[in-house]
Parts: C-alpha cells; sequence; structure tokens
C-alpha cells in the first residue's frame, strides 16, 4: 500500500527554478528588508485574475487557508462547484443536535443551532455541522477507526453512494438539489490509498468501498455560547 | 446570495466587513454556481457571557468535505498538478510555518495561485514589517540549522559522497546513450507495491538481506540466513569502516515488515548536481515523509534516489539514528544525511 509519491521542486523549468529560489529566500535566515519585499513582490504576483479564477474552477481546485472559520463554507462551495463540473446532483443536510442540559432532552433552538454550525468542527467533536455528497465528493476522516486500511484522521476518501434514512421523504426531482430531512445511515466511500476488495460482502458496498456510519458524540463549548445556552434555556 | 459570500469572507478579516479584492473573486465564483448552502456567521450575536458551558450531543457522520484544508493538513502533502490548489493567507495568524508551507507543496511557481494579495486590506509597509517578523526564525531553529548546515558542508566535500554523486552521473550517461530511461520511480514503485514486503536493511550490513524471507520462509532457511548474516557480519568488520560507523550501525534494526504494512516513497526523479543535494532537503522536505509515518501510522518510509540508492527507513532506526547523533527524532536531516553518508546502494527484493 504505497501512497502517492512525493514529487520535487524541479528546477529545470523556469517556474520550478523560480519557485526554488522563492524557497531559498524564504528559508534565508540572513534576510535583508529588501528580500522581504522581493518575497512579498514574488507571491502576490501569483495573486489569481477573475479569468484565473474561472479556469481554475473547471479544474475544481482545492483550497488552503490559515482559518477554519473560512475553511467550514468555502468547502461547501467548491463541493457544489465540483458536482457541478460532474454534472451530478448536490445532496446536504445537518446533523442533529440535542442539547442535554437539565433532566429532559431539549431540542436547541434555532438561535443556539446557528451559532454552533459557525463553531470550529476542531471544537464539536470533529463532526462537521453540515455534510454534503454527490457522486465522487471528497471527503477526509474526522476519526481514526481503522488506521490500518487509511481510516484515519485526515485520511482521504471519495463519495460513492449514500444510505438513506428508511424515514426519508421522498426526492423531488424537479428540484437541482436535494436536502435531506433526516440524517442519512451512512455514507459508502472508496478508500483511496488501500485495496480491501469484497471484504465486506454486502451488495450495497461495491468492491473497494467500505460504509462510514453515523457517529454520536457529546462535547461542551464555551464562550459565546454562554448566551445562546441561556437563550435555549429560556426557550425551552 | 452576495451577502452570503461577504460574510463568508469578512469572517476571516477580524469580523470586519470589507469588500476586498477577494470578496470580488468569489462574487464572480458565486455569479457562476447559485449558492444554496446555509452560511454560518457567529458575529452577529453579541454574546456578553462568557464562561458558561453548554453540552450538546451532536449525531453526525464522522467525514468532512476535504476541498479546504488548513496549512497543518498540508504538511506532509505535495500538489499534483492536475489537482489546482488556491492559497488563502487572510490578514492574520501569520506564522513561518503557515507561509513557508503552503507554497513550498507546490512543484512549480505556476501552480501557486493566491485567492488575493499577501497583506491585502493593509498598507505596504505593515504589511512587510508582518511578513519580516514572520518569517524571522527563533534563535534555536537558527543554532538547529546552523548545525545541520556545517554537517551537510562536511558531507558534502567528503570523497565518499563525490564518488556516489560522479557513478550516479556516469551510470546516467551510460543507460541514456543505450536509449534506456534511467530508472524511473514508478519502477521501484511497482517493485514495493501492495504486495511486496518492505524489508529494512542497514546498508552497511546489506549482505544480511539475501537471506531475508520476503514469502514466509520455513524456520530452517530463517535460521541459514541468521548464521549467514554472523558470517558477513564479521567479514564486514574487516571492511576499514571506522568505529563509529560500525557504532551506528550496530544498533539498527533489522527486521520483516508484516505483509501489507504501508509504505510511504519518497522518490528524487532527477540526478542532483552538486548545489542541489545540498539544498533538496530543504526543498523536498523528506521531514514530511516521517511526519507523515507517525500521522498515518506508517510502518517504514522508502527513500530512493535515481538509480541505485534506496533505503528504507523504519520508525525505530529513525528513532535510533536520532539518539545517537543527537538530531531530532522528526527531522529532514536524519534520513537524508544518513542516506548520503552510507552512500552504498542497495536494490529492492
Amino acid at each position: 500500500m504505497c501512497t502517492p509519491s512525493i514529487d520535487v521542486i524541479r528546477t529545470s523549468t523556469p517556474g520550478g527554478l523560480a519557485l526554488f529560489n522563492l524557497v531559498q529566500k524564504l528559508w534565508d535566515h540572513n534576510r535583508q528588508p529588501a528580500d522581504v519585499e522581493e518575497i512579498l513582490d514574488v507571491i502576490n504576483s501569483r495573486v489569481c485574475s477573475p479569468d484565473d479564477i474561472d479556469r481554475l474552477l473547471r479544474l475544481c481546485p482545492r483550497a488552503v487557508v490559515l482559518r477554519n472559520v473560512v475553511k467550514l463554507s468555502l468547502s461547501m462551495y467548491l463541493a457544489k462547484n465540483h458536482a457541478s463540473q460532474l454534472g451530478v446532483r448536490f445532496t446536504h443536510w445537518r446533523c442533529a443536535d440535542v442539547g442535554i442540559e437539565g433532566a429532559a432532552k431539549r431540542q436547541l433552538s434555532p438561535e443556539c443551532i446557528r451559532l454552533l454550525d459557525g463553531q470550529d468542527c476542531s471544537k464539536t467533536q470533529n463532526l462537521d455541522a453540515f455534510l454534503a455528497f454527490f457522486p465522487g465528493c471528497r471527503y477526509s476522516f474526522a476519526t481514526s477507526e481503522m488506521p490500518e486500511i487509511g481510516w484515519c484522521n485526515n485520511g482521504l476518501c471519495t463519495g460513492v453512494r449514500l444510505l438513506l434514512h428508511p424515514d426519508e421523504p421522498a426526492d423531488d426531482v424537479g428540484k437541482s438539489f436535494r436536502r435531506l430531512e433526516k440524517q442519512p445511515v451512512g455514507i459508502v466511500v472508496r478508500l483511496e490509498d488501500a485495496d480491501i476488495g469484497d471484504m465486506l460482502m454486502d451488495e450495497r458496498v461495491p468492491s473497494g468501498c467500505v460504509p462510514v456510519k453515523q457517529k454520536s458524540v457529546r462535547f461542551q463549548v464555551r464562550g459565546p455560547l454562554g448566551a445562546c445556552c441561556a437563550l435555549a434555556s429560556s426557550c425551552c | 446570495m452576495r451577502t452570503c459570500f461577504i460574510m463568508l469572507l469578512t469572517e476571516n478579516e477580524a469580523h470586519t466587513p470589507r469588500y476586498s479584492f477577494a470578496t470580488e473573486c468569489m462574487l464572480l465564483l458565486a455569479q457562476i454556481i447559485p449558492p444554496t448552502a446555509i452560511v454560518p456567521y457567529a458575529d452577529d450575536i453579541n454574546a456578553k457571557k462568557r464562561g458558561c458551558k453548554l453540552s450538546i450531543s451532536r449525531s453526525a457522520i464522522p467525514l468532512h468535505l476535504s476541498y479546504v484544508v488548513t496549512d497543518i493538513f498540508t504538511q506532509g502533502a505535495t500538489f499534483k498538478k492536475d489537482e489546482p490548489f488556491l492559497l488563502h493567507f487572510g490578514a492574520e495568524r501569520w506564522k513561518a510555518a503557515n507561509i513557508r508551507v503552503p507554497i513550498t507543496r507546490q512543484v512549480s511557481m505556476d501552480d501557486v495561485h493566491l485567492l488575493a494579495p499577501l497583506g491585502e486590506g493593509m498598507s505596504r509597509e505593515k504589511a512587510l514589517d508582518r511578513l519580516g517578523k514572520a518569517l524571522t526564525p527563533k534563535p534555536a531553529f537558527v543554532r538547529e540549522m546552523t548545525h545541520r548546515a556545517a554537517q551537510e558542508a562536511a558531507l558534502l566535500s567528503s570523497p565518499m559522497y563525490k564518488d556516489m554523486v560522479d557513478q550516479c552521473r556516469a551510470q546516467d550517461a551510460d543507460m541514456r546513450q543505450r536509449g534506456q530511461l534511467p530508472r524511473h520511480a514508478s519502477s521501484v514503485q511497482a517493485a514495493w507495491g501492495a504486495s511486496a514486503r518492505a524489508v529494512y536493511a542497514c546498508p552497511m550490513c546489506k549482505e544480511s538481506l539475501d537471506g531475508a524471507e520476503t514469502e514466509g520462509p520455513t524456520p530452517a532457511q530463517r535460521g541459514a540466513a541468521q548464521r549467514s548474516t554472523k558470517k558477513r557480519g564479521a567479514r564486514k568488520n574487516n571492511e576499514g569502516l571506522d568505529a563509529r560507523t560500525r557504532r551506528a550501525h550496530a544498533g539498527l534494526e533489522r527486521r520483516v515488515l508484516a505483509p501489507g504494512a504501508k509504505v510511504v516513497s519518497a522518490f528524487v526523479h532527477e540526478p542532483l548536481s552538486e548545489g542541489e543535494a545540498a539544498s533538496w532537503l530543504t526543498v523536498m522536505d523528506t521531514g514530511c515523509a516521517s511526519r507523515r509515518m507517525r500521522r498515518s501510522r506508517l510502518d517504514a518510509v522508502l527513500v530512493s534516489f535515481p538509480h541505485e540508492v534506496q533505503v528504507v527507513l523504519t520508525r525505530k532506526s529513525m528513532q535510533i539514528l536520532a539518539d545517537q547523533n543527537g538530531w531530532l527524532e522528526d527531522d529532514i536531516m536524519t534520513a537524508g544525511l544518513w542516506m548520503l553518508q552510507v552512500g552504498i546502494p542497495l536494490k529492492p527484493l
């Protein structure tokens, strides 16, 4: 089970040489102010024009950001772009959150849910509030249940099939997307680095795929949610 | 629709609504594909009360979309040419790693695509100041790099390394003359593919691999291999190796990995010039292999130079090397310097 090989910067091409020089400057410890200016200019020379973005969108790009807040929304947007490029229907849904404070379980207020949706998934036990599916969708795992086959945190996989909830209402085929009312039972994914063959022997699971099922976790959120907590308690 | 994306991007800028170049780009994106997702925004609730905890039970599928990742995720990755990555640095949380890592994951400058300029929304002086501060290394880091550079310089001036480079070049020229391509990474990868048993071998003890089992040998064969190893080990000690090298390799692990063990490969495709060899470790970042090994629980790292030099490093051997030589365990140079110091060809079994 070999992971894709790690390539190197090839200085034989002009682009490779330019990047090589930039990397050398980034790692230079005796940097002068003029060098910093040059680094800034070289990096900023690679800012995409609207035409570039248009071209890149057809290639279904991914993105690197420094903050998870941006990651949540932009990821959903690029997933839609990928679905439209593949010409497949986009399905999305949100997780089920239930407040467990007090004697009885209570449904969270809409304000509380909205606030939770904006939280970084690392603060909400690594489970995103929103999830989407289409055949060919790229996922990464949030748990490490089977590291031997690549099912570990940040392990990559591709969506193959959606296992819907039995009580899910009928699909309205007129719409270009589908919003699920119930949390799906699971997603069948194809692992990128592992060849597991027909290990599962289930007709719903194609060869080389595994079903990722629902999971329930409990977690606590602090900070600004305190106000929301009070709000939720007062509403219920 | 537009409001939705303005909110999306301004959240990155310390919750300050601002119509920026990046916003403009994203609005262009929005015209192509109408968004339907609910975009969350957290800054509209004026939460004055802090310190209160809210307990939640969440039911979801433990997957998340991997279209957008953070710079931490990209450590150890190499972006492929057919999978472009957009980079967005925002205006805060600049650190040396934040700037260096996403850029150095690319193979060419043509593949670097920034969604917004670095230092967008701030004056040029401020951007330069913050970038300079972010890229200024800490003293401990400088000490470590100076130590590495000294080791590297000593290595590059050693006759063993020069012989190895000359040998590689001669072989390369010979193969090209005969119309053969140099050994490509893919052939090595095929040899070490899913069904291969990755065998770790200390290059100084490579003869012992002749008796190493790859398909589950019988106990008798294993015993013969061990006896053979002892004899050859005795011969090896008389080959004029210095005491330090012998000590360094005596404790290295020799074992057969379990079938199906995960092996990550790092390849250097092109013959190295002397200047490139001095800096390939910085550029290629073989250290990602060790990080990946730890993160993905890999059992070994196969590092392959062109032609003959291919080395498998196991987790334990890297740890031993780190202890003996005073290098960091998660060290780029550990693998690279050791390989170059050894300089003895190995072939995959």
